[in-house]
């Protein structure tokens, strides 16, 4: 094993790494605790809002490759942020739209929503590689790479800081919206029986709709930050989609808090195996998690419902 | 139509049973021991114990999240209690046609068989059917095939065996057939034999889960709440279909809240309260019983029903009669 | 008025999609160049006019499907008298009931019909390929043989027990890795002691990819539905991840070639399939027959209707006896054995590598059969003659690599519009004297009041008088 500053490094980059996961997972979670369905196209809610994030910071940096100083950069991130979750909560909207609502309408058995909603996945993902082209594209530099802080011999990035400090940001203020306001509580109670809190006056379509669209808001603006380290592709909602879904499922699928504490800790468990093992291995390793959990434990850490205290 | 009016016996399964004695409980088919049910820290049955004898009703009764229905899952293996025993004693089917229901039977001796720990479906293969609170047939499947789903548990042609059209795949598939028609027109289905059971009318999906569930041959069935938002002619069918399947040598584990409906088929009530047995006896017995009027029935519900009881004797004459007016 | 604007809305919808999906391509440089690209002028005139033809269409079968409903409520109340009577005169001996199933048999309904329609289907896919040229016979083996194959096998997984299998192509590359294992000295570093004829590799193959279904399934048809899709896309990715990764053993991302071609060496006929694709379509086509011939038994019997069960309410399918769990590890080991047979007839025919077992290839199976009709195995042929054949004629205008954004479209559309299939299976079909599904309230209620009181009579009638107490 390597010296304490190796240590505390991947603890880092995993704990970085795992709150990207758990904004993301929030979004399978909120959905799942509506709806009782994963949705599928979760991923490419997230990779269309890094996309969108990165071409609106294109569109202003300016081209002669100068990193932007100071406020400017700020500036730059708060605009990816806020195109990459516009673009992350329109598509999560469409896709309710299109690939959701006329199956409920019908009152469709849950394999055609898992069905439309990888059909919805397969569609969103190959446009976009035919309208943004298929290699993957990097979020221009906004800041200079350089280490801010050490903390235990651990090198954080501003880059780094940034990402984390955002997630942790947005993981705060959507556990609040869940828990204290009086939208959290409609989509609680749609959790827990939407058929009475229809009777109670929530208006459980709209819930459905405005729950989509706020995994969608989350999952955009995390995708923003994913492109911003690992560059945006078409292809990029796979991988960190199923990892988000390992974290969904370790805390708990439907719990909001669950989900943060299994982003972190799958990103903590991939960052300190993919040092023991391989870096090729760690989707293996997450794939691992996932199953383990699923055939131990499928109520996860902390159990699955929605909003109920940690 | 009045041709249909010819008494059928509940077809014989492809295993034939064997002709019941008279019901005691000295000969029992079920016994229930002490047994306990928790989710977490809500004890959900606490203790039940109950007895019930061969060829006969037993109902069971007790207000809403009594444990009713959470017993009758422990019986069938959907849950595990935490403690207690349910022993039960299958009626042997013939052997030769029934090799799942031989090798259970032929552990069977003095203490029975042992149901908790048994997954569902092999609690259903050694005897014991039952129906839901809330009717789950096969939707999209017809009548028949939903029953043939049941007839089939006790069918020897396996997934591989099947595949070969022998003679004797044929004629095993033919009596399926047969007795799956059989049991349908039983339960007066005769005519939805076709129809997919989810474009069944309420009443005749509860009759048709009886028949499917009839079709595994069971020694034992248990029917959670089977008159549920049922009209007043349909309690009375259900009433004769009950009677009906007991002479064939079938007992019947019975969830209901209709006293009336109770007391016209069960000589024998057990009342479940908290998960508790607070009272066992004969109807009249438990319409005394203090402690089940004051949980159960209440001041003046308990007064309703008792009248509601002497009004289904009474409506019970009345059909007799009309049968005979119309024969 | 407002569903007329709803119609409106999905054409428009719609047309606009077909526009972006069809119109230029983008680049990371320029990405709303390609949308701006579609939707520009005379591009988006005939799209509008194609979504105004479309609007028509939607509305012309609302009207349409709403006379059917008044039509079918007047007919079925005046025929539902006689029929239950004639159903009550019965002798109820069970053979008069079994005969009467089927008393609106015309001459092309029933099972004769079946049979004549498939043999003339045969008789054209044995007739036609000699006079295609040879690209299109090289489509016909390995892009819509091959997958009608898979699509096959993934029905039973997934219209039959009603289980998502996103892995599937997993199965197809375990049985190609076994042939190459078993067949040839060379092609993988990793090979056999000795070499068999890749025909006796078919019967290993679908055992050992059978197998890995059990090992697969075994622990995870536990769980619910969607998990099971997620550990199963899982499990494809790991299997491809492994052909990638372990070089000394398969050869990793080079692929395999050079496998021996089939060949029969029997005394008296020697044949070997060559480069040629007609005798692989051949080979293709008996696979098929045999496949369907043998799930058309099961489809029928016990074992169909157990999976049937499983599939429209597990837990009364465990109440009534079925053995839930063994049934499911049955469809999943059938369904992973066809896959893994496939993977015996690619493994000597063509080159492939880990690329070829892909998450899109395993999506492509399920999108066959998702338009060909869950359940149906005729469908699913026909699925992936229609979806493969036309992206084979399109190969020119529609990039490879474009083909899935109308995969995905395919199956999301199926899903709204015809969520049963280009071709349904039997159960979906309207009955000869049964209703079909979709029988409005009313004709319900007519047919009840008859039936009810006839019903309450029967059974009434089997009540002893003097038990009552």
């Amino acid at each position: 094993m390597g010296s304490a500053e190796q240590i505390s490094q991947l603890a880092v980059d995993g704990l970085m790494v795992g709150a990207l996961y758990a904004v993301i997972a929030l979004g399978y979670t909120l959905v799942y605790g509506v709806l009782q369905l994963i949705n599928f196209a979760h991923s490419e809610v997230f990779m269309l809002g890094a996309f969108g994030g990165l071409f609106a910071c294109r569109a202003l940096v300016p081209g002669d490759g100068a990193t932007p100083a100071g406020l400017a950069a700020a500036g730059l991130v708060l605009v990816g942020l806020v195109a990459g979750a516009a673009a992350g909560g329109a598509a999560a909207y469409t896709l309710e739209r299109c690939a959701y609502r006329p199956l409920r309408r019908r009152g469709a058995p849950r394999l055609a929503y898992l069905i439309s909603a990888i059909g919805a996945s397969l569609f969103a993902f190959n446009l976009a590689g035919k309208e943004f082209g298929r290699q993957s594209v990097p979020v221009p530099d906004l800041f200079a790479n350089r280490t801010v802080v050490t903390v235990l011999g651990a090198e954080i990035s501003t880059q780094s800081l940034v990402i984390a400090a955002t997630a942790l940001l947005m993981l705060l203020a959507v556990d609040h919206l869940v828990a204290d306001t009086r939208l959290g509580l409609s989509i609680r109670a749609v959790a827990q029986d939407a058929e009475c809190a229809g009777l109670m006056g929530v208006d459980v379509q709209r819930v459905i709709v405005v729950t989509f669209v706020l995994g969608g808001l989350l999952a955009g603006a995390g995708g923003f930050l994913y492109a911003m380290t690992f560059n945006a592709s078409y292809t990029m909602g796979f991988v960190p989609g199923i990892k988000a879904f390992t974290a969904a499922v370790l805390g708990g699928i439907g719990n909001v808090r669950g989900a943060v504490l299994g982003g972190l800790l799958l990103g903590l468990v991939e960052s300190f195996g993919g040092y023991l093992f391989d870096a090729s291995y760690k989707n293996v390793i997450a794939f691992t998690v996932l199953v383990g959990v699923l055939l131990v434990r499928p109520s996860g850490l902390l159990g699955t419902r929605l909003g109920r205290p940690a | 139509m009045s041709g249909a009016t010819v008494p059928r016996p509940l077809p014989a399964p492809i295993s034939r049973t064997i002709p019941q004695p008279r019901p005691s409980v000295a000969d029992p088919i079920l016994d229930v021991r002490d047994v306990t049910l928790r989710f977490g820290g809500l004890t959900s049955l606490d203790g039940v114990s109950l007895r019930q004898g061969r060829g006969s009703v037993l109902a069971v009764i007790g207000p809403n999240g009594a444990g009713k229905t959470s017993l009758f899952n422990c019986l069938t293996g959907a849950y595990r209690p935490q403690q207690g025993s349910a022993r039960f004693w299958p009626t042997a089917p013939a052997t030769s046609a029934n090799p799942a229901g031989a090798s259970a039977l032929e552990g069977v001796g003095e203490g029975g068989v042992e149901l908790v720990g048994r997954s569902p479906h092999r609690v259903a293969r050694v005897g014991i059917a039952r129906t839901f609170q809330n009717i789950r047939l096969f939707p999209e499947m017809s009548a028949v095939e939903n029953v043939q789903v049941g007839v089939e548990v006790r069918a020897r042609a396996g997934a591989l065996r099947g595949l070969v059209p022998t003679r004797a795949v044929r004629r095993e598939e033919r009596e399926i057939l047969e007795r799956s028609h059989l049991l349908l027109d039983f339960v007066g289905l005769r005519h939805r034999v076709r129809w997919p059971a989810g474009s069944l009318a309420y009443g005749e999906q509860r009759r048709l889960e009886i028949a499917r569930a009839l079709g595994t041959s069971p020694s034992l069935l248990l029917l959670d709440e089977p008159a549920a938002g049922a009209t007043a002619s349909e309690r009375r069918d259900l009433v004769a279909l009950i009677r009906a399947i007991v002479d064939q040598g079938v007992s019947v584990l019975l969830i209901e809240h209709d006293i009336r409906l109770v007391a016209a088929v069960a000589r024998s009530i057990v009342v479940l309260n908290f998960g508790r047995v607070i009272a066992t006896g004969s109807p009249e017995q438990i319409r005394s019983d203090p402690a089940v009027v004051e949980a159960y029935l209440g001041d003046s519900d308990g007064r309703a029903d008792d009248r509601a009881g002497d009004r289904t004797a009474g409506q019970a004459g009345d059909r007799a009669d009309g049968r005979e007016g119309r024969r | 008025m407002s569903g007329r604007l709803r119609s409106l809305r999905t054409a428009g919808l719609l047309a606009a999609l077909a526009a972006v999906m069809t119109g230029p391509t983008g680049d990371a440089d320029h990405p709303l160049a390609g949308i701006r690209g579609s939707l520009a002028f005379p591009r988006v005139l005939f799209f509008a006019a194609a979504a105004l033809v479309l609007w028509a269409a939607l509305l012309g079968r609302d009207r349409l499907r709403a006379q059917a409903r008044t039509l079918r409520g007047t007919a079925l109340g005046r025929l539902a008298g006689p029929a239950g009577a004639g159903a009550g005169n019965g002798n109820g001996n069970g053979n008069g009931a079994g005969a009467a199933t089927r008393p609106g048999a015309t001459w092309l309904s029933g099972r004769r019909g079946a049979v004549l329609g498939h043999a003339a289907l045969l008789a054209v896919a044995l007739a036609v390929p000699p006079v295609l040229p040879t690209a299109a016979q090289q489509a016909l083996v390995s892009e819509i043989g091959i997958y009608a194959l898979l699509a096959l096998g993934l029905n039973v997984v997934v219209g039959y027990a009603g289980l998502l299998d996103l892995g599937y192509i997993a199965f197809f590359a375990i049985g190609a890795y076994t042939t190459a294992y078993l067949t040839s000295a060379d092609a993988m570093p990793w090979h056999a002691p000795w070499q068999l004829n890749p025909f006796f590799v078919l019967p290993i193959a679908l055992l050992v990819a059978a197998v890995a279904g059990v090992v697969l399934g075994g622990p995870t048809l536990r769980l619910r539905g969607d998990y099971l899709a997620i550990v199963t896309l899982g499990f494809g990715e790991i299997v491809q991840l492994l052909a990638n990764n372990a070089d000394g053993v398969t050869g990793g991302p080079r692929g395999v070639f050079g496998l021996p071609p089939l060949s029969v060496e029997l005394p008296g006929v020697r044949y070997s399939w060559g480069l040629d694709p007609l005798p692989y379509y051949y080979l293709l086509i008996a696979l098929i027959v045999l496949v369907m011939v043998v799930f058309g038994r099961w489809e029928r019997s016990r074992t169909g209707r157990a999976w049937t069960a499983i599939r429209q309410d597990e837990v009364a399918a465990e109440a009534t006896g079925v053995a839930t769990m063994r049934m499911k590890l049955l469809a999943f080991a059938v369904g992973a054995s066809v896959s893994g047979f496939a993977g015996v007839v690619v493994a000597t025919k063509q080159f492939f590598n880990p690329q070829s077992f892909g998450l899109q290839a395993s999506l492509l199976v399920l999108t066959i059969v998702i338009f060909g009709g869950m359940g149906s195995r005729l469908g699913v042929v026909l699925g992936a003659l229609v979806l493969q054949g036309t992206a084979f004629l399109l190969r020119d205008t529609v990039p490879p690599a474009d083909r899935f954004i109308y995969f995905g479209a395919v199956v999301v559309l199926m899903m709204i519009f015809r969520p049963e299939g280009l071709l349904p299976p039997r159960a979906h079909r309207p009955r000869g004297s049964g209703p079909s599904r979709d029988r409005s309230v009313e004709s319900v209620e007519s047919v009840d009041s008859d039936g009810a009181a006839g019903t309450s009579r029967g059974v009434a009638d089997q009540a002893s008088p003097g038990v009552v107490s």
